[in-house]
């Protein structure tokens, strides 16, 4: 975990130095109020020489008077208290500056690898979980570098500036002060291990109140359906009852505990305020130390029941770590070769030969695969959910690297290729529409910002999101996104088509990308598609026969196996699932389709069919 | 109606009618609320007399050299600190239980309004925003209503009373340190304003760290895809290290805050120990009673330290509070008319009459439709994406007001019923198959919680899905849901399928899904649904052929407007828009 610590190396040196330097000062700060105590005590006794209050001046400052001698130390005692002043802000400060810089680079560090770490990463962890980790984890490791390493230097710095102090003045009182200590110390941890399973349940208790108002929010359109928001709220009602008892519970728990350790703190300060009474009396301390004995044991017993604080703390962030260097130490999924070449200009031919691959071992997602796809094409992989259609496109873009077998992009083998290369060639549109919370623009010029406004409308308009576009309120600058506009779901996927346009592919892999597009706008964005991708490949996922039926050629994709390849003739004459959808699916969009554009795009298709060279 | 304001503001300023309304929560604790309140004073007034006893041990048990009068006073004094801990104890105790107890409540309140709140709520406002309003605001509300109101009053009456005693023992003393409160105040003022201008800096700060570090890992393929890692990283640095610079500037304003209040203490006790010793030496006061003051000056400055933060977790509080409100206050659209009687058990029968609907009232999604479904037949919507079949389905289901027409069910106006009885009576799928996490066996029974395993046994077995259940792994108790999301989408869709025939409505809605499933579980999905549709109303948003043409009657949506209704064999002789489609769709797959 102290590993966090090394790229701050000398914020750490500096921040440990004024640590001990406040420390210091502090300890001095309080001991210097003993010869001023001291002095009153010696005047009280003695009741020399009385003064009136009309000339305590006169009084403090005539030399060798015990007035002077008060005034001398009060005037250090201000001194040493301004100083410690400075070294407490200095403190804060730096406590502040290294545990942000150490953030700083802990977090640089988690973002970069969560950019580059590859997907089988995200496909173990919920997005929740990893931004949980990259924020709420690293603060636990913060809080108990903050709160827990740099108080426990400030407990033991205190513990050996005071408790020194205090042997050097009175061994024996200093010896009674430290039986108190034990007591205190097996108090506090008593107290800490009964609260660590009180606090688990708690977390439990809220997990599964979080977990049922989540549900009950991601599923309200089953609750109202069947009327059960009675019952819903009974349950509801029964969990939050728990987790009423369990933080119950930890309020009983905390109040036993806080009295018990002020407690111990107020009867060992006054056992010893007594006993050190007595030693005045008798003469063997003077009142100034006593003064100082209060102070010190104060100042010791305030910092030690930090402790429980600092377990806690501990704990947290060690589990916090653990979790983070999951992800630091992540390797990369898919390592680019040391001599990785970039990929040679080319049309977007795309061979597949015998390529296997899982997510988990044990579970073959995609079996021995191969085909062969000449640049220029339009190739349609259809097949039922699950079967393993987009992981042949994650597999294309090296997202993942197939367990056996070998992918080739215009005659490269893409593992010999730079990553950024063989990215650069192609273009995403994903299932999920994802867009960034920015403006029009900087989202469709995604891969390019720089991109001028001319490409930028150019794309918008090949997608058929000019348009819709224009109508904003601020057009290409009009922010989009959590904070902006909100857009439909058909916008939303006109963007991303326009965004992948950009970024000028040579293969565009549109995942079931034209799903909340009506018929009409779909077939113009085809059209312009097919002008722009003249020459180039592009990959349609689709569960639907309507669009996959346009293609060049149609692999239908079953568990993992091209069940069937051809054309959308050969493969309605053979008897399989591709004839089996395409007879049960009834498909919607073909309700108000133009006839002009249906039979160009179908005659167009026809043409250019049976270029799929079987292997 | 009420809009829902669902920004994200940090911080609020102090709002004295929203404590109010907050404290009148506290009303059903009253009595264990008093009882902390009043321990609390106890407590302050047994620790406001403690500096006595040591003014006793200065005073009078030291020059008389008498250690049994120190020990009996030690005692006294020990005695008044343990009494006054366990006063702030019960104290601490008590007002923890009311705050607790009000925070449950306003859980429960904000569930019981999430119950009530109509559809266009959850279109409106994100999954995460609603989830906060149980969790994080809760949390952030913990702190002021379990000790809020006792911090402020606690520390008032410590400060006053304090400051009285040392008016008490010695009115020069206290009028050479009583300049110091007002400067402190100003001090405190100017502090305040500042800080917590930069805490809300501070906080906007990370919240677009963490907004874009959000967003990176959420649209990681999109970034890989594209190739951006690298301009990532540079605008998350300077994202980073503006933040670093604005908790760098917070903890120089709060470093320098908490010194000067030291300062201030210790230029008070210079005071106190210089004109004290000066009027001890004039006999015009004992030791023991600068000693006193020294302690109540302590006293006074104590609380003045510690609240310093304090306001900042108000502020954060009353930020919560405004959205807590908020939510609670919201009006549902659409709630039970005045007199709305639940309806009788109905047979189904359903009437579309004149009706128009917009989910935004300026662009209507369905023109005047009108559409009349015999009790338990079925019908299939059909048409084009945005055609306004899902928004049929919708509003037979009240989910949404609609503007014009009436939907009458067994002649009843559905608006005249109430919605639970409504929805008793009908069952529906959606696309999404939602089911909860738990047994397949708790997600049949969801609707009818007290309906024996048998009971769901034979409605599984009468679908033909019984084999298909206990050839499961764990059978009938295989976990699903959220965390089970290993179930296909053909099960979850045959598990659905199940629930609606336990629950055994009159009429049942379908939103028929569109991605393909295997061959085999298409079949079972078939097969099931023709059994379930068996005398029950059924409305179904078809997209499949089977569906359709075993459909009593189809409908065709067009813009909103219906263009065509009939069978199957009706439609196609009828040599429309239907028949156009089939003849299209058979050319292209025979």
């Amino acid at each position: 975990m102290f590993s966090f610590m090394l790229p701050v190396k000398f914020e750490v040196a500096v921040t440990a130095l004024v640590f001990v330097a406040c420390n210091a000062a502090e300890v001095a700060a309080d001991y210097l109020l003993k010869p001023a105590v001291d002095v009153v005590q010696h005047l009280a006794f003695e009741r020399s020489s009385p003064v009136s209050p009309e000339s305590v001046w006169a009084w403090l400052t005539t030399p060798d008077t015990p007035g002077h001698a008060l005034f001398i130390s009060l005037i250090w005692l201000l001194v040493a208290r301004v100083i410690f002043g400075i070294f407490v802000w200095a403190k804060t400060y730096c406590s502040t500056w290294q545990s942000m810089s150490m953030v700083y680079y802990m977090r640089e560090a988690v973002y970069d690898r969560l950019q580059r770490v590859g997907f089988s990463f995200y496909d173990q962890y919920s997005t929740g979980q990893l931004i949980n980790r990259a924020l709420t984890d690293l603060q636990n490791v913060r809080q108990f570098v903050v709160v827990g390493l740099q108080s426990s230097i400030d407990i033991v710095l205190t513990l050996i500036g005071y408790f020194g102090l205090l042997l050097y003045r009175s061994p024996t009182l200093a010896g009674y002060a430290a039986l108190s200590l034990p007591i205190w110390f097996f108090t506090i941890r008593y107290f800490a291990i009964k609260s660590r399973p009180v606090y688990e349940a708690q977390m439990a208790a809220s997990d599964g109140m979080i977990q049922l108002l989540t549900e009950n929010i991601a599923g309200v359109h089953v609750v109202r359906a069947f009327a059960t928001e009675e019952l819903e709220k009974k349950k509801f009602k029964a969990s939050c009852e728990t987790l009423l008892q369990k933080l119950l519970d930890g309020a009983r728990l905390q109040q036993q505990m806080t009295p018990a350790i002020r407690g111990i703190a107020t009867a060992t300060n006054i056992m010893l305020f007594g006993l050190g009474a007595i030693f005045v009396q008798r003469g063997v301390l003077n009142l100034g130390d006593l003064v100082f004995f209060g102070v010190a044991m104060n100042k010791i017993l305030t910092r030690l029941q930090q402790i429980n604080v600092i377990s806690d703390a501990y704990q947290k962030a060690v589990v916090s770590s653990d979790r983070f260097f999951e992800i630091l130490d992540c390797p990369d999924a898919t390592p680019q070769a040391p001599d990785a070449m970039p990929l040679r200009p080319g049309g977007g031919a795309v061979k597949f030969s015998r390529v296997f691959f899982g997510y988990e071992p044990g579970k073959q997602v995609i079996e021995d695969i191969s085909f062969s796809v000449p640049a220029g094409s339009i190739v349609a992989l259809v097949g039922p959910t699950g079967s393993g259609k987009t992981t042949l496109s994650a597999l294309l873009a090296r997202f993942y690297d197939p367990e056996l077998g070998s992918i080739q992009i215009d005659g490269q083998d893409i593992r010999d290729l730079t990553l950024q290369s063989v990215r650069d060639a192609i273009g995403f549109v994903f299932q999920e529409t994802y867009l960034f919370s920015d403006t029009v623009a900087r989202n469709i010029a995604y891969s390019d910002k720089d991109a001028p406004l001319s490409r930028i409308k150019e794309a918008a308009r090949i997608a058929q999101a000019d348009e819709f576009i224009d109508k904003l309120p601020g057009k290409y600058d009009q922010m989009i996104g959590e904070y902006g506009a909100t857009l439909s779901g058909g916008q939303r996927q006109r963007l991303a088509i326009a965004r992948a346009v950009l970024h000028n592919p040579r293969i565009l892999v549109l995942d079931d990308s034209l799903s909340a597009i009506d018929p009409e706008t779909e077939a113009q964005i085809r059209a312009g598609l097919e002008k722009i991708m003249k020459g180039r490949t592009v990959f349609l996922i689709t569960s639907r026969i309507s669009s996959a039926k346009r293609a060049d050629h149609i692999l239908v994709v079953e568990d993992g196996k091209i069940a069937q390849r051809g054309t959308h003739d050969e493969l309605l004459r053979a008897d399989g699932y591709y004839r089996s959808v395409a007879r049960s699916q009834f498909a919607e969009e073909g309700a108000s389709h133009p006839e002009s554009h249906m039979d160009r795009l179908h005659g167009r298709r026809r043409s250019r069919s049976g270029r799929l060279i079987e292997q | 109606m009420a809009t829902y304001q669902d920004d994200d503001n940090e911080y609020s300023p102090i709002n004295a009618k929203m404590i109010l309304r907050l404290m009148s929560w506290l009303k059903p604790y009253r009595w264990l609320y008093v009882l902390g309140a009043l321990s609390g004073v106890v407590s302050i007034l047994l620790e406001l007399i403690t500096p006595e006893f040591m003014r006793r041990i200065a005073d009078e048990a030291l020059p008389n050299r008498d250690p049994g009068e120190i020990i009996r006073l030690s005692l006294y004094w020990g005695g008044a600190m343990l009494l006054s801990l366990l006063f702030d104890a019960i104290q601490v105790g008590a007002t923890r239980r009311c705050g607790e107890k009000v925070i449950n409540d306003f859980r429960l309140a904000i569930f019981a309004q999430l119950q009530r709140l109509s559809m266009s709520f959850y279109d409106r406002t994100k999954l995460g925003r609603i989830i906060t309003r149980g969790t994080s605001d809760m949390d952030a509300l913990r702190e002021p209503v379990v000790s809020g109101v006792n911090t402020v009053a606690f520390s008032a009456l410590m400060m006053v009373g304090a400051a009285a005693m040392i008016y008490h023992t010695d009115w020069r003393l206290f009028l050479a340190i009583a300049w110091l409160a007002p400067v402190m105040t100003y001090c405190n003022h100017i502090y305040r304003e500042k800080i917590g201008a930069q805490y809300q800096i501070a906080r906007a700060g990370y919240s677009s760290v963490a907004a874009n570090l959000a967003e990176n890992v959420v649209g990681v393929r999109v970034v890989n895809a594209f190739n951006r890692q690298d301009e990532n990283l540079e605008k998350f640095n300077e994202l980073q290290v503006q933040n670093t610079r604005n908790n760098v500037e917070v903890a120089n304003i709060s470093g320098i805050y908490q010194p000067f209040l030291e300062f201030i203490k210790f230029i008070g006790q210079v005071i106190i120990l210089a004109y004290g010793g000066a009027l001890v030496m004039s006999g015009k006061l004992t030791a023991g009673q600068v000693i006193k003051v020294f302690f109540y000056w302590d006293f006074y400055m104590r609380p003045t330290i510690n609240m310093g933060n304090f306001y900042n977790v108000l502020m954060a509080a009353m930020a919560s509070c405004e959205r807590i409100f908020g939510l609670i206050d919201l009006i549902p659209d659409l709630v039970d008319r005045p007199g709305a009687k639940p309806l009788p058990r109905i047979t189904g029968h359903v009437v579309f009459d004149h009706v128009t609907f917009g989910y935004n009232a300026d662009r209507p999604v369905l023109h005047d439709l009108s559409l009349e479904i015999p009790a338990g037949k079925t019908y299939a919507l059909v048409g084009a994406t945005g055609s306004g079949k899902s928004s049929t389905v919708s509003l037979l289901a009240r989910f949404y007001e609609f503007q014009n027409g009436r939907i009458l069910v067994d002649g009843q106006d559905i608006r005249d019923a109430t919605v639970e009885s409504l929805h008793k009576q009908m069952g529906l799928v959606l696309q999404s198959n939602y089911l909860f996490t738990g047994t397949i066996l708790d997600n049949i029974r969801y609707a009818r919680p007290d309906s024996s395993d048998e009971d769901v046994y034979a409605a599984a077995k009468s679908l033909g899905l019984h084999e298909t259940f206990v050839s499961l792994a764990d059978g009938y108790h295989t976990t699903v849901g959220e965390r089970g999301s290993s179930v296909s989408l053909g099960l979850r869709q045959l598990i659905c399928f199940t629930r609606v025939l336990v629950a055994n409505p009159s009429i049942f809605l379908l939103d028929e899904a569109t991605s393909s499933i295997d061959t085999v579980t298409e079949m079972k999905v078939q097969t099931a649904l023709e059994k379930l549709v068996q005398g029950r109303t059924t409305i179904i948003v078809a997209h499949r052929l089977s569906t359709i043409v075993k459909a009593d009657c189809i409908v065709v949506l067009e813009h909103g407007k219906i263009i065509e209704k009939g069978t199957h064999s009706e439609l196609v002789a009828a040599k429309g828009h239907y028949a156009n489609l089939y003849e299209r769709f058979v050319a292209q797959t025979s």
